[in-house]
């Protein structure tokens, strides 16, 4: 650096074009583009990490007011030590979830090593933090900047799941259940009207043993949904597990959506199971038909299933 | 006698100024304090024979005390008051506040490294003391749940280091291990299914390793 360079990098770095850009990034990608699928999951993900490797730097750098290039390049090793903290190990992403919701702030964080390619981003995070004083960042954007940057890093990594209706872990166990599928094409007018008479018990196969652990989700459509090619204009399913007798759900609209993960309640399309006594239950939705089923299952070999 | 004047001066200002602190501090017998501590614990929750083990979760605790000298300069007595947000990976998910109070008695020893100065002094103690705690059940939850008041046991070691650089005033840091045991009553009712209700107990056993600074006072 010559020295017009050490004066420019020793004033307070500011919140230039280039990071509001990054910040605009996160926040479409991770509040229109998540669980859209307009993008992969793959490409959000590390969409996410890109710009927040590119937000959260140059933010801790304007809020703390670094000034000298070495304090700088502290703030950037810092976010690099967390990020490849959490992304690497489950005990540090916990004890930063932990933490956070001690002070009342729920995040989710997901363990994946991959995502630490991300960090080839970091040359541009070190030209934005290069960034020249604009005369047109006053005070207030600036603050603004600030309160928005440190908000959308926060509610980046909720963990998503996606279905057209999913079932919630509201339980403190790891549970396995057997899910069962009509295994005839279902007659949805018919069932819209009567599920109970029109989905019997005999009309249900096993498809799958799943096991999910406290507030995981489950996907209640078939596995290979997002591949198959046809309109499907109604689903029905069977859970049954250990504590659990079998639940028939049926609903219409079943069209792939996004959803938080331990976001409990409020949801129109997201059921929820919980452990009351001895015996597990599954709260419905208004957009399902949700009904004990009466009649012989065929047998599972899951686990948990009684 | 010293020949330089500022090492005279040093000498002269530690015999009037110094020793007879350190000679009061030897007379002080109570301390005050209080400190902050976090940390990390793992809670096991047993309900009937139903056991769930939550790992690396976060504690945060707020503490106040008084120290009683008993046997001047290496034995003591110690009351805390714990006020501790215990939080798991369960509890953030479902949006539960988990706050605990908890009052402690332990005996205390004590080494102090010199007399004058900083008058550092390692202490530990171990005790046991009762345990008060509150969850504040999940709102959104589509079923209607709540808890009473927990009641239990806390016991664990603490142990601290003590540094006076204002005289009487000084600071202290601390490292504690403490074991608590839980009871507390949990209500569940089923929003769709009248007559679904269950009474459960749960019983907390949680492990916690607090680091943590505050400030003393003796008198």
């Amino acid at each position: 650096l010559g020295p017009a360079d050490t004066r420019i990098e020793s004033k307070p770095p500011r919140l230039s074009a280039g990071w509001w850009c990054a910040l605009a990034v996160l926040v479409v990608n991770d509040h229109v583009l998540k669980g859209s699928g307009l993008l992969p999951g793959v490409v959000t993900g590390k969409l996410s990490d890109v710009a927040g490797l590119l937000v959260a730097p140059v933010l801790v750098a304007v809020a703390l007011r670094l000034r000298t290039p070495r304090s700088k390049l502290v703030a950037v090793v810092l976010v690099v030590l967390a990020f490849g903290a959490i992304k690497l190990s489950l005990q540090a992403a916990r004890f930063v979830e932990a933490g956070f919701a001690a002070l009342g702030i729920p995040w989710r964080l997901w363990v994946d090593p991959t995502d630490l390619v991300a960090l080839a981003v970091l040359p541009l995070t070190g030209w934005l933090l290069r960034a020249r004083e604009d005369s047109r960042s006053r005070g207030a954007l600036q603050r603004l900047g600030i309160v928005l940057g440190a908000l959308s890093c926060l509610a980046t990594s909720y963990q998503r799941f996606h279905g057209s209706r999913v079932l919630m872990n509201s339980t403190h166990d790891t549970l396995e259940l057997a899910v069962y599928r009509s295994s005839v094409p279902i007659d949805c007018d018919a069932a819209e009207t009567d599920a109970e008479s029109s989905l019997p018990a005999s009309a249900f196969v096993l498809e799958r043993c799943a096991t999910f652990g406290p507030y995981d989700m489950l996907s209640l459509d078939p596995p290979d949904v997002l591949e198959r090619d046809d309109e499907r204009e109604c689903e029905a399913v069977v859970v049954a597990g250990a504590g659990l007798p079998p639940v028939a759900i049926f609903w219409s609209d079943p069209v792939i959506r996004s959803f938080e993960r331990g976001r409990d309640g409020g949801e129109d399309y997201q059921l929820s199971v919980f452990r009351i006594g001895e015996r597990l239950h599954v709260e419905p939705v208004p957009t399902v038909t949700l009904w004990q089923l009466h009649g012989e299952l065929e047998p599972d070999d899951c686990g948990g299933a009684p | 006698m010293p020949t330089h004047p500022a090492l005279s001066i040093g000498v002269l200002v530690s015999t009037l100024v110094l020793l007879p602190r350190a000679a009061r501090a030897e007379l002080r017998r109570s301390m005050l304090f209080a400190d902050m501590a976090v940390g990390t614990h793992d809670a096991t929750l047993t309900v009937a024979d139903r056991t769930t083990d939550e790992h690396w979760n976060a504690g945060v605790a707020l503490e106040a005390g008084y120290t009683r000298t008993l046997r001047a300069p290496w034995f003591g007595l110690t009351f805390l008051g714990r006020y501790g947000v215990w939080a798991d990976g369960w509890s953030s998910f479902a949006g539960e506040r988990r706050t605990r109070f908890d009052l402690w008695v332990a005996p205390e020893f004590r080494h102090r490294f010199g007399t004058y100065g900083l008058a550092p002094t390692l202490s530990i103690a171990a005790g046991f003391g009762p345990t008060l705690a509150r969850i504040a059940a999940a709102p959104h939850r589509s079923v209607r749940e709540s808890y009473g008041t927990g009641f239990g046991l806390n016991t664990g070691a603490r142990t601290t280091l003590t540094a006076r650089p204002f005289g009487a005033h000084g600071i202290l840091l601390l490292a504690q291990y403490s074991l608590h045991v839980t009871l507390i009553r949990h209500r569940i009712a089923a929003s769709t299914e009248p007559g679904l209700t269950s009474s459960e107990l749960y019983r907390f056993v949680d492990r916690q390793l607090l680091l943590g600074a505050g400030y003393l006072v003796e008198f």
